[in-house]
């Protein structure tokens, strides 16, 4: 005959409970600080502004090379479309750099009246200034 | 001595000090990584030597510069719709002689509030005013087939936040 000592089960199965919870608690922790440190949120800003101050200092005629992997990695990583990555709107002079899918993006303006287009090659994202007419 | 009691209690208690603990961590790395990179004084410099550098060549004023119908907007590649009413941008084209005196009338664009209000900051250090940068150089210049010196001032002024879109569209 088996006797199940239910007493002494008690206490074992609360430690276990408890340790699981706290050690979620602090996974969950750990997790939301990797993930905001090496966020899309931090990159999209610093790209969006990076580039909206090399159009305001550039000139006609240039080829402009950004260094662009941790975007396509971030991009990549969260499903997004490399083509809606980093938008240039001739129209209302703004960088729009969004690298996460359906969740909007940065935008920052620039003042340079140029015609503005961008490209992606591999790694490197390629600006390339002409006339506003060209 | 009520043992498990006291067990339980602590427990709750431990799940409540954890909350706040990760209540303050989460605060925290989000108003870290929330935070603006202010590259307001940036843009103002890059602004300012921008005009300077289209206006001046070699050490000499451009003529352009005192034609009446003078456009910077087309002579330094600078989008005229982005200087408009409301803009986040300012810049003012000073031109003195050697005395001090103003040699043409100013030239201006962008939101003109900008000036007084660099110049309240400048003093308190406020966190929403505009930032500016003066950029001061000594200039010749041909006027009536003599050469004169003058001195150019342009100051330029950002206060350009970033703007989080909700809809791609280009």
């Amino acid at each position: 005959m088996i006797i199940k000592n239910k007493k002494g089960d008690a206490p074992i199965i609360e430690t276990v409970i408890f340790i699981t919870l706290n050690v979620a608690f602090f996974v969950l922790f750990l997790v939301f600080i990797f993930r905001s440190a090496a966020g899309a949120v931090v990159y999209e800003q610093a790209y969006a502004k990076q580039i909206a101050l090399l159009l305001d200092g550039a000139k006609p005629g240039m080829a402009i090379v950004v260094n662009f992997e941790p975007g396509i990695r971030i991009a990549d990583k969260n499903k997004q479309n490399l083509d809606e990555a980093v938008k240039i709107n001739n129209e209302t002079n703004s960088v729009i750099v969004s690298l996460l899918p359906g969740k909007g993006g940065v935008s920052y303006q620039f003042f340079s009246d140029y015609n503005i287009q961008t490209r992606l090659d591999k790694t490197s994202l390629i600006i390339n200034v002409g006339e506003k007419n060209e | 001595m009520n043992k498990k009691g006291t067990e339980k209690i602590l427990s709750v208690w431990w799940f409540f000090v954890i909350a706040v603990i990760g209540f303050g961590i989460v605060a925290g790395v989000l108003i870290y990584y929330s935070a603006e990179a202010d590259v307001r004084e940036v843009e103002a410099d890059v602004l300012s030597g921008k005009i300077v550098n289209c206006i001046s060549e070699q050490g000499f004023l451009k003529n352009d510069v005192f034609v009446k119908n003078f456009d910077i907007y087309s002579v330094c590649g600078l989008d005229k719709e982005v200087f408009s009413s409301g803009s986040n941008f300012y810049f003012r084209i000073s031109v003195f002689d050697e005395t001090g005196k103003l040699f043409r009338e100013n030239i201006i664009g962008g939101d003109a509030s900008f000036e007084k209000d660099c110049k309240i900051a400048t003093g308190i250090g406020a966190k929403r005013f505009p930032k500016c940068v003066t950029k001061n150089k000594s200039l010749f210049f041909f006027v009536e087939g003599e050469i004169k010196k003058i001195n150019l001032e342009v100051l330029a002024g950002s206060n350009q936040i970033t703007r989080k879109v909700l809809v791609i569209g280009v």
